[in-house]
């Protein structure tokens, strides 16, 4: 009862209102059951093994995606470490330059660059260390040529400046020196960082240098060239350069620049803004500009990246992806990406969301094998055969029957006896069902980039192309062929491969050859027929008719030997044929969608919600989010579509009958600019009285029936406790001081309610006008 | 140091004869050179055996405290170096003021001056390691009868007035609170009465004011830069003759050049300075491969010193360079270095005959040409800029003619007259557009957005069969998380400027557009919107 107390203390600024008790918590939760939609058909255990399946196949797409990225900023890392490296070193400087300038690298990388640095301090960290161990990381990346060469150059020092510990000058000034002078004390002691740094040594704070003092960093370099000749470089990292002060930037670059004769200071910004326009000359005085030497590094970003990564995850048949993105997620990805921001965070969200999503599904757990996590093909028919798996495995068989019955023509139906099938034998279906899958979408992948190739190779001859080279029509295209819908393509590019010259025809079938020749073997065992037609069409190009295709002097056109023609339309029929068989619809034969993400509409709410509407909603009709919730959550397991839309099956709500907060903001939504809040009031009272009068009329009706059948059952109350239900049921009329009472009740209640929506936003208070409130929300359909 | 004549005459005379307790320098076109200029007049005054100074500078934005400028006015003037080893510390002051700090407040500041006058006065100086301690030794014993002068500079005191403004009346008036011989000598591109403290609290300064370098004396100046040894590095950017004391001649027209077409924008002489040092290289690399190869084909190496005809022919193959030169250094568009690496002239130019040989365009390094503004942005940035440039530039009361959207919107639009001129008699009202962009709530800004999409927008996203309503779908739309995410990042950007601080939350945030009319017209080009149509003012 403390916080009560407190609660009239004026002095207190914050009062911690505990619980009173945590059972009451955990009925709370109680009221709400977890999120079980598929739990009628579920294997025992099945949610934990999924969570497993789940995390197995996101590591290896994440492990995927962030080596795709990294080797996309490979180049860029030893970029930006050359321009640490050469800060100062004089074959890469201009001689007679007015003054000396503060070198400055701008990393800007507008789609995360989390990999990026560290990539680069380590590398800053690694050279000039020569103890072979170090992280494998490492290691790796020091076996890059460029990067050998520079090992021998001592090592740098590393500090990293982050705006929130730097408000102002002082701030900045304290991090960057005691950022190179504390630290390096501290490593120094550990004796691990292979680092000669001056021993530390006790200064007395009020007799020495202050620790903001430049000079007292001047000092230490110094004395740490006593020990090492050359010193090393003074990298300062400063993250989210866009969050500074300006200001404090601008002193601290003028400071730094007064000393570079004696501190080799060198800036790495991470910026989050493009390149272009440059957020360093947009904020920065030219006066301060003209202090330093930027050099921008612009990491690859935007849709391009997003393509590059889409593409290499799941369309790239070097790897396999356990779970495909289907149509649905695809699309989803494209919008946001070409809509709202391309970033690498933003594709690794959406895809983890959605396989996150695709493993609340129970089939799922056949992702990586049929042993349903126990260790052999034996135990997972024991468990399947267990009473408590017998929903799943019946909803399995309904499915594969579903499945079978509905497959299309090109496709063998599995032979199964239907009449008494056994559990090993589903099991094997299900197995032979991935391994066809899995066929297919390698299939799908190979045809796809032989479209890829031939598709550049003619745009780069000068034809047209049904798409253009940019990269938002490359992610468009993805999704037509993940629909299968490419003949129209597929069709216009054999049109064009037949009018290609001998010369042409002569490269795209060396290009073709490459392409099979460099898949893995086994594939490229599939692909025979393949590559013995692209051989046949080379053999039977005459070579002569490569000499002869000189441009006629008169039409300007190439002179086509007579025997081309034939061989270039061969090759285009071949094509349309071969790419027509291969790029096929992922979403057919047995079981598929539990290696594709399918039709499954997207979770985008999760992502991209918009939570003031749903606040309005929310307000406006409670009673569907409680309704949808407790169907969701209900056993019977996923309500149908009816059920959730069917609005007709939903009785009208009086007003009295919602929450007071609903009541008091379906009047608000009524009103003009200005409320007046007395007249709010009033009507909220009003609404107020028929439901108190509403109440009594059913507790009475409640009594009669209870005192007729004299049982001793409990009614019911509804869901909201009005205190309403408290009231003295026997009276018709109220005493005056009961009615007071329920005045005051009706008062509370209406503040209450009102501070409710004034602390979502919904009032602005006026100055100008007593009583009076300003709406912030206009014009909601109701 | 040419072109300072005056000031280092007048400056030396002063302190050799007569030393005023305050001296004001004002430099309004470059106050690097003149804080220069004095310094080596101070060194140079500090050699002559009649005279006994001991000088501090002081810089007024890197002593952002009065603890950093105290510590930093005190080390300088005993000549005191802070050592890691013996711990940073500072000058502590003869014996007797052991224990005792000079630079926790004015009072002890001032007591440090005199005690540090008192420790010249009785040769108790003791410099640490470091400085040139016997030859201050040898003053002090040569000069035990004259007190030693002090002089304490401080460079861009402007500032002063900013971080410490309870420090310029004392240090405009130091010799008198000190009672010790010390002069102050402020240089601020700023005029002393525009930072005056009021009510007379300081002295009137001895005022001295430095002229703007002229033509010969800039150029004398620049040519004076000219290294006196060729360099002797190797270096992968330029030739290592390009620096030969034969090309002199060369450079001093280059430098005339050069001049005629800078000055015009600029006379700084260190921005002459920085935009010849990377145009040089490229400029005499044509003379260079000339002679290259002539000692290429078996000849004697020819002079350096170029004919009048390769003078004027280099001259003109390179005019429109010194533009182009001008227009990417001067803003620091790009470095010095990467101009000069990205601007080699084509092999051989000089071989040519006049009339076929290239033309040297100048060229932006690869670094700064990236993608367009319009590649980089997503298209709800697009969307964004344009509704903040609407935002900006039309008056908010316009919004409902221009934007609002019912039965009678024809009748609404008409008489917004957007072409209406004021009454004939009024003055001339100038376009929102050219004076600069107004600010605007968030709420506005969305609400404008909410029309562009609807407008512009609603056919290309995905198909939403649950939004009934005409607008509903935009109206969700334009309240979704990642749009306000979007404003924030334009605004770290700089490309919307927020108005309003940001750790005020309880009222929706202001706004200001950041890009130009220009840009915003590419824009809505790309967007396939007619801006025209929607803004209040028309160009």
């Amino acid at each position: 009862m403390t916080s009560l107390q407190d609660l009239h203390d004026p002095t207190k600024t914050c009062i911690s209102l505990v619980a009173r008790d945590h059972s009451d918590l955990q009925q709370d939760n109680a009221e709400y059951p977890d999120y079980t939609p598929f739990s009628s058909r579920d294997i025992p255990g099945g949610y934990d093994l999924r969570l497993k399946a789940y995390r197995e196949a996101w590591k290896t797409c994440c492990d995927r995606i962030q080596s795709i990225v990294r080797a996309l900023n490979a180049p860029l890392v030893s970029t930006v470490v050359s321009h640490i490296r050469n800060a100062y070193s004089k074959d890469s400087s201009l001689p007679n330059l007015p003054y000396p300038e503060l070198p400055v690298v701008a990393l800007s990388a507008p789609g995360g660059h989390a990999t990026i640095l560290s990539d680069v301090i380590d590398i800053l960290h690694e050279s000039g260390q020569d103890r072979a161990g170090g992280t494998s990381k490492g290691k790796e990346r020091a076996q890059d040529a460029t990067l050998i060469d520079s090992m021998n150059n001592s090592r740098a020092i590393v500090t990293h400046l982050h705006p929130s510990e730097c408000p102002n000058l002082l701030g900045l000034m304290k991090a960057l020196v005691c950022g190179f002078v504390e630290e390096q004390d501290a490593s120094g002691q550990n004796g691990d960082e292979g680092i000669t740094a001056p021993a530390a040594t006790k200064r007395k704070a009020t007799a020495s240098l202050a620790n903001y003092d430049i000079r007292l960093l001047v000092a230490w370099y110094t004395a740490l060239l006593e020990l090492r000749d050359p010193g090393p470089q003074l990298v300062v990292v400063l993250h989210d350069f866009e969050r500074f002060n300006v200001a404090a930037l601008q002193d601290m670059f003028y400071i730094c620049s007064q000393h570079i004769s004696r501190l080799p200071l060198v800036f790495l910004l991470e910026l989050s803004s493009p390149a272009n326009p440059s957020y360093l000359h947009t904020a920065f005085s030219r006066s301060t500009l003209a202090l330093l030497r930027i050099s921008t590094v612009a990491a690859p970003s935007g849709v391009e990246v997003v393509r590059e990564i889409v593409q290499k995850t799941f369309f790239d048949v070097g790897f396999e992806p356990d779970v495909m993105l289907g149509p649905a997620t695809l699309d989803f990805l494209i919008d946001y990406s070409t809509r709202h921001s391309a970033s690498v965070d933003g594709v690794l969200n959406i895809i983890q969301l959605a396989f996150l999503k695709h493993f609340d599904e129970p089939f799922s757990l056949f992702v990586h094998d049929t042993y349903l996590g126990t260790r052999s093909k034996k135990d997972a028919c024991g468990k399947l055969q267990r009473p408590e798996s017998f929903n799943f495995l019946d909803s399995l068989l309904t499915r594969i029957w579903h499945d079978c019955e509905n497959l299309p023509g090109g496709i063998l139906k599995p032979e199964i006896d239907w009449r008494n099938p056994s559990v090993s034998d589903v099991l094997d279906l299900v197995f032979s069902a991935h391994t066809e899958s899995k066929q297919r979408a390698q299939r799908m992948k190979l045809g796809f980039q032989v479209m890829l190739l031939v598709q550049d190779f003619m745009r780069s001859e000068g034809y047209k192309s049904t798409s253009s080279g940019k990269d938002e029509d490359r992610l468009e295209f993805l999704t037509g062929v993940v629909r299968g819908r490419v003949s129209k393509d597929v069709r216009y590019l054999g049109m064009a491969v037949k009018k290609l010259t001998a010369k042409e025809l002569d490269n795209l079938i060396s290009i073709l050859y490459q392409f099979f020749q460099s898949l893995k073997p086994h594939l490229r065992r599939d692909e025979e027929p393949a590559r013995v037609r692209i051989v046949a069409a080379n053999m039977q190009l005459p070579r002569e008719a490569l000499d002869e295709e000189e441009p006629d002097e008169q039409t300007e056109f190439p002179k086509i030997h007579p025997a081309v023609p034939p061989i270039a339309a061969d090759i285009g029929e071949w094509l349309v044929e071969y790419l027509e068989s291969r790029i096929v619809r992922l979403d057919q034969g047995l079981l598929w969608d539990v290696w594709n993400t399918g039709m499954t509409p997207f979770p985008s709410e999760l992502l991209n919600p918009a939570p003031g509407q749903s606040i309005v909603n929310a307000l406006l009709h409670p009673y569907d989010f409680v309704e949808s919730q407790q169907v969701l959550t209900s056993s019977g397991g996923l309500a149908s579509d009816e059920e959730i839309n069917g609005e007709s099956k939903k009785p009208q709500r009086a007003l009295w009958e919602y929450p007071d907060i609903t009541i008091v903001f379906r009047r608000y939504l009524e009103a003009g600019r200005l409320i007046n809040v007395f007249d709010w009031y009033e009507s909220f009272s009003l609404a107020l009285e028929m439901q108190r009068r509403h109440l009594r009329k059913q507790t009475r009706r409640t009594q009669r029936k209870r005192t007729a059948s004299a049982s001793p059952r409990k009614g019911k109350g509804k869901a909201r406790k009005p205190a309403a239900d408290t009231e003295d049921e026997e009276e018709d009329f109220d005493s005056k001081e009961e009615e007071e009472k329920w005045k005051v009740e009706v008062q509370a209640r209406f503040i209450r309610a009102l501070h409710e929506l004034d602390f979502m936003g919904f009032i602005k208070h006026t100055n100008r006008k007593a009583d009076h409130v300003i709406k912030t929300t206009y014009d909601i359909p109701d | 140091m040419e072109g300072y004549e005056t000031l280092i005459s007048q400056f030396s005379n002063l302190l050799t004869y007569f030393s005023p307790p305050f001296v004001y320098v004002h430099d309004a076109s470059n106050i690097r050179q003149s804080a220069l200029v004095i310094q080596t007049v101070l060194q140079d005054l500090k050699e002559k055996p009649q005279t006994t100074l001991t000088t501090a500078f002081v810089d007024g934005i890197a002593c952002f405290t009065p603890r950093l400028l105290y510590d930093t006015a005190l080390n300088e003037l005993a000549s005191w170096t802070p050592l890691w080893n013996e711990g940073c510390n500072n000058w502590a002051g003869p014996s007797e003021y052991s224990g005792q700090r000079f630079d926790d407040s004015l009072d002890s500041f001032l007591h440090g001056l005199r005690a540090l006058a008192a420790s010249r006065h009785s040769e108790k100086i003791q410099p640490n390691g470091h400085s040139d301690k016997s030859k201050a030794k040898a003053r002090a014993t040569e000069d035990v009868e004259t007190e030693t002068r002090m002089l304490l500079v401080v460079q861009h005191a402007e500032r002063l007035r900013e971080n410490m403004p309870d420090l310029v009346v004392p240090l405009t008036r130091l010799a008198e609170l000190a009672q010790v011989d010390i002069t102050t000598i402020f240089i601020s591109d700023l005029r002393w009465d525009q930072m005056k403290p009021p009510l007379g609290a300081s002295p009137d300064p001895y005022y001295i004011e430095v002229q703007p370098l002229s033509k010969q004396a800039m150029l004398d100046q620049l040519s004076s830069l000219y290294p006196q040894e060729p360099p002797t590095h190797t270096s992968k950017i330029f030739d290592p003759d390009t620096y030969h004391p034969d090309l002199r001649p060369l450079y001093v027209h280059f430098l005339s050049t050069l001049y005629s077409i800078c000055s015009p924008f600029t006379t700084d002489p260190d921005e002459l300075a920085y935009i010849a040092a990377a145009h040089w290289p490229g400029f005499v690399q044509p003379l260079l491969d000339e002679r290259q190869s002539v000692i290429a084909e078996g000849y004697d190496p020819p002079s350096f010193t170029p004919t009048e005809d390769a003078r004027i022919r280099l001259t003109r193959l390179f005019t429109p360079t010194f533009t182009a030169a001008l227009e990417a250094l001067y803003p620091r568009l790009t470095s010095a270095s990467a101009w000069a690496q990205a601007n080699r002239p084509p092999k051989d130019i000089l071989s040519y005959a006049p009339l076929q040989a290239p033309s040297v365009a100048a060229r932006m390094p690869d670094d700064i040409k990236g993608p367009g503004l319009l590649e980089s942005l997503s298209r709800m940035a697009k969307f964004i800029l344009l509704a903040a440039f609407l935002a900006s530039t039309n008056p908010a009361k316009s919004d409902m003619r221009m934007f609002g959207r019912g039965p009678d919107e024809r009748k609404k639009r008409r008489r917004g007259g957007s072409r209406r001129v004021g009454a004939k008699n009024s003055a001339v009202k100038i376009a929102q557009r050219l004076l600069g962009p107004l600010a605007f709530p968030l709420d506005r800004l969305i609400a404008i957005l909410g029309v562009l999409l609807e407008e512009n927008d609603a056919e290309t996203r995905p198909p939403a069969p649950e939004y009934t309503l005409p607008g509903e779908y935009t109206e969700m739309e334009i309240s979704r998380v990642a749009i306000y995410a979007q404003v924030m990042e334009l605004a770290s950007m700089h490309l919307v400027h927020r108005t309003s601080p940001p750790d005020r939350l309880e009222l929706s945030p202001t706004f200001r557009c950041g890009i130009s009319y220009e840009v915003a017209l590419s824009l809505a080009r790309g967007l396939g919107i007619t801006l025209n149509d929607l803004m209040w003012e028309p160009a």
